[in-house]
């Protein structure tokens, strides 16, 4: 997956990563969203049995998104961690909440569900794999 | 944005009493549903225990899963009435003009979440599986018949599979699932059918959409009156047009 070149016209300035750097931390507060531009992203979530990675985004996947569409919630729920030197951009957060605003109420409550529904997602999948390994 | 378009796509509400399932995993459907009173679990079937996967509350959406990949259009997950509940149905196809009025980027997005919901979906189900497979028992027969099943009543007709064309045995289909119907034909043919034998059967839904399913023969056993026999059928082939058309059927 490459970057689709609309998203471009949504960033803000690119940013380098080294291995293991964390750019967003769980549990920290912040809206900014991200685009991976080249490398990848590990997505890390704490449980009560230590860390797990539940996925890897790609170029062209976004993060740190769900907090966009949260207005009175803004704590991060996973951790996201660049996998080997990564490029990332960051996006204009003031556009995109703008744009959300300006939708419909049944397009902000799907997009809500979405991200709400991603939230559950990785916790189930994260206490899952962590039991497994036991 | 166009007036009508931003009003409420709202088809209608609908109440559920506690425990009823209000969409089966595995179904067809595409509308999407807003809790306005009550409390809903959303399930899943893996290994068969059944997981769950959340409760929603009021001003909470399901359903939105098969709506946004339409590739599929098959319910991901089963949702069950936990109390009473009220729900607001949102009409698929006015949904669908407002949900064409999203911004790229939004669309874009919107696509993204789904794709890592359905990533998410798959490992969960991988996770599940592997920690409950020292417990998994060979399949109950009995689990069939937790398929719901639907009164029909319709004319149609059948043939042995590799009969030629021309054969149009009639028929009466009396009930229907997703997996099996029963249906009422001449005690005379009957003699000659083996538990297992394979029939092409052709019938209409009552809105005239035609049904092609190929399906073998399971039970045999008196009919209603003299001279007519139940045969009870499991679907071995069902086209992608018949099984949307069923599982429309079934939902409505």
């Amino acid at each position: 997956m490459t970057v689709e070149s609309f998203i471009y016209g949504y960033l803000v300035e690119e940013q380098d990563y080294a291995d293991g750097k964390v750019i967003i931390e769980e549990n920290s507060q912040g809206d900014w969203a991200y685009v991976v531009i080249e490398g990848k992203i590990k997505v890390k979530k704490n449980t009560p049995k230590g860390v797990v990675a539940i996925e890897s985004i790609k170029p062209g996947g976004l993060f740190g998104i769900s907090e966009l569409f949260t207005k009175t919630d803004k704590i991060r729920r996973l951790s996201f961690v660049a996998d080997g030197p990564t490029k990332v951009g960051l996006l204009d957060g003031n556009r995109l909440s703008m744009e959300y605003d300006n939708l419909s109420p049944h397009l902000q409550s799907l997009l809500r569900a979405l991200a709400k529904r991603l939230s559950t997602m990785s916790e189930k999948v994260s206490l899952m794999a962590v039991n497994k390994k036991g | 944005m166009p007036k009508n378009l931003t009003q409420a796509p709202a088809l209608k509400n609908l109440l559920y009493k506690k425990g009823d399932l209000i969409i089966k995993e595995g179904d067809f459907g595409i509308s999407i549903y807003k809790v306005l009173k009550g409390e809903v679990n959303i399930t899943k079937e893996i290994a068969n225990k059944e997981l769950l996967l959340a409760t929603l509350g009021p001003g909470e959406l399901f359903g939105e899963m098969a709506f946004l990949n339409r590739k599929s259009e098959v319910r991901t997950a089963s949702a069950r009435a936990m109390t009473e509940v009220e729900l607001e149905v949102w009409h698929p196809e006015l949904f669908a003009k407002e949900y064409n009025t999203l911004p790229p980027i939004m669309k874009h997005i919107t696509k993204l979440m789904i794709e890592r919901l359905i990533r998410l979906n798959n490992s969960l189900s991988q996770l599940s599986v592997k920690s409950t497979l020292p417990q998994e028992q060979p399949e109950d027969q009995s689990s069939k018949r937790r398929y719901f099943r639907k009164q029909l009543d319709r004319a149609g007709f059948y043939r042995a599979k590799g009969a030629p064309k021309e054969v149009e045995i009639p028929t009466r289909i009396l009930d229907i699932s997703m997996v099996g119907l029963s249906m009422e034909v001449s005690s005379s043919n009957v003699r000659r059918y083996q538990l297992g034998d394979s029939f092409e059967i052709y019938t209409a839904l009552p809105s005239g959409q035609e049904l092609k399913i190929t399906a073998k023969l399971v039970s045999i056993k008196p009919g209603s009156k003299q001279n007519r026999t139940n045969l009870g059928m499991e679907f071995i082939e069902i086209t992608g047009d018949t099984a949307k058309r069923l599982g429309f059927f079934m939902m409505s």
